[in-house]
């Protein structure tokens, strides 16, 4: 049976997944859900996953939730080369400690700072609560930036080794969104370096990402 | 060699790994770093974790954070009983599932109460600063503990299965820690009976609470 996968091209998490199942020639049907125009919330995509959120698998009846744990998932179930999400209990440890350290960090600065910057206008959200959200915003991004910086310096990629992890792919996906937020990793340059080395390396990355360029780039006219 | 262990036992995700340790019987030496007491900010405690973070293990040279990537780190590296992170993989993506969750919703609704209601009044935040964090948390409690209320309402553990895994350690840490902020689990009553359930099976648990009902206690005084 064909896995069904659940997501909106605009969301990083969403992205990250279709990335490692592309770059894999895994077979998948597409369903596309749309956050903005509130799909998620429906009671048929409840039934795909009842926390209402994407990205969302459903493989031959298993319905998954969580960019994370799908692509852990994806990598035992599918027997993904062991680089994205090593057998080597240290290395895989690596890989866990910057998907663990995302939700809290690269991802909820940059998501203070969407929810700021983006939706602040869109939903008319009070400037008590813009102004809490991009203070914290940026205080985190900048830690989280300075922290994978410092890290990308010493290697190619965000969990050592020498290639592509699925932490990279998850990061990277942040990463490239920042610009909707209005900010970037423009101070930090071993994060720049790793953004243009790990983007190049994914196949689908160009496929992937063109709703969300389109996106961009309509925001700069 | 002994693995190192650097907890602050007020910490919810401290106290999951303190917990994971002692009922395995994993030989251990504890270091008490208190985050209040800045000890966390130190030269010294940055090498053993460069982002001062507690928990954190030394295991034979191995510094690794990050509660949920310990965790499964020692499940994989002690060859725990599989239980506690399934060798199946459709099971083990359903403890995966709820660690990944935890981080945004479980853990960050509860940090925002602990943030306003707590460190609020002792560190002086702006009264815009404790009303957003309180309205935050609030929305975000609420709908976390109903989601797991609807999930234990179905399954004595949350990930399902017959027994506790380290998803149910990790939230359950977290799930006794809110008093602290003035929240609890009443009006819940699946997640009440899950609560006492676990924590009469985990043996270790009141001695790594210890630290925490004197805490509690001294606050109601």
């Amino acid at each position: 049976m064909v896995l069904h996968l659940y997501i909106d091209w605009l969301s990083q998490p969403c992205r990250a997944v279709a990335m490692l199942l592309m770059d894999n020639n895994i077979e998948h049907q597409v369903h596309e859900v749309s956050f903005m125009k509130k799909e998620t919330q429906s009671a048929a995509y409840k039934e795909v996953n009842p926390a209402g959120k994407l990205p969302s698998i459903v493989d031959d009846d298993f319905h998954l939730g969580e960019s994370h744990t799908i692509m852990r998932y994806l990598c035992t179930s599918r027997n993904l080369p062991d680089h994205y999400y090593p057998n080597d209990i240290k290395q895989r440890a690596k890989v866990d400690y910057w998907l663990d350290w995302h939700h809290l960090n690269l991802r909820h600065g940059s998501l203070c700072l969407i929810k700021a910057n983006f939706f602040g206008p869109i939903k008319q959200l009070p400037q008590q609560t813009i102004d809490e959200l991009r203070k914290e915003g940026d205080n985190v991004l900048k830690v989280a930036l300075g922290f994978m910086d410092e890290t990308l310096g010493k290697n190619n990629y965000i969990a050592g080794g020498n290639q592509i992890s699925i932490a990279d792919i998850a990061l990277i996906c942040e990463v490239t969104a920042l610009p909707v937020a209005g900010a970037s990793c423009e101070d930090y340059p071993n994060v720049q370096a790793w953004l243009k080395r790990t983007s190049t390396e994914i196949k689908s990355w160009d496929q992937v990402n063109m709703v969300f360029n389109q996106l961009l780039a309509s925001r700069k006219k | 060699m002994v693995l190192h262990l650097y907890v602050d036992w007020l910490s919810q995700p401290c106290r999951a790994v303190g917990m994971l340790l002692m009922e395995n019987n994993v030989e251990h030496q504890v270091h008490d770093v208190k985050i209040m007491s800045g000890e966390t900010r130190t030269t010294d405690y940055k090498k053993v974790n460069p982002v001062g973070k507690v928990p954190a293990i030394v295991d034979d040279d191995f510094h690794l954070g990050e509660s949920h990537t310990i965790m499964r780190y020692i499940c994989a590296s002690r060859n725990l009983p599989d239980h506690y992170y399934p060798n199946d993989i459709k099971q083990r993506a359903r403890v995966d599932y709820w660690l990944d969750w935890h981080h945004m919703n479980l853990r960050f609704g509860s940090s925002r109460l602990i943030k306003a209601n707590f460190f609020g009044p002792i560190h002086k935040f702006p009264q815009q600063t404790i009303d957003e964090s309180r309205k935050e948390g609030e929305d975000v409690l609420k709908s976390s503990l109903t989601f797991m209320e609807e999930t234990l309402g179905k399954s004595n553990y949350i990930a399902g299965g017959n027994q506790l895994s380290i998803a149910d350690i990790a939230l359950a840490s977290e799930v006794a820690m809110l008093p602290i902020s003035g929240a609890s689990c009443e009006g819940y009553p699946s997640v009440q009976a899950w609560l006492k359930r676990i924590s009469t099976e985990i043996k270790s648990w009141p001695q790594v609470n210890a630290t925490l009902d004197q805490f509690l206690a001294s606050k109601d005084k």
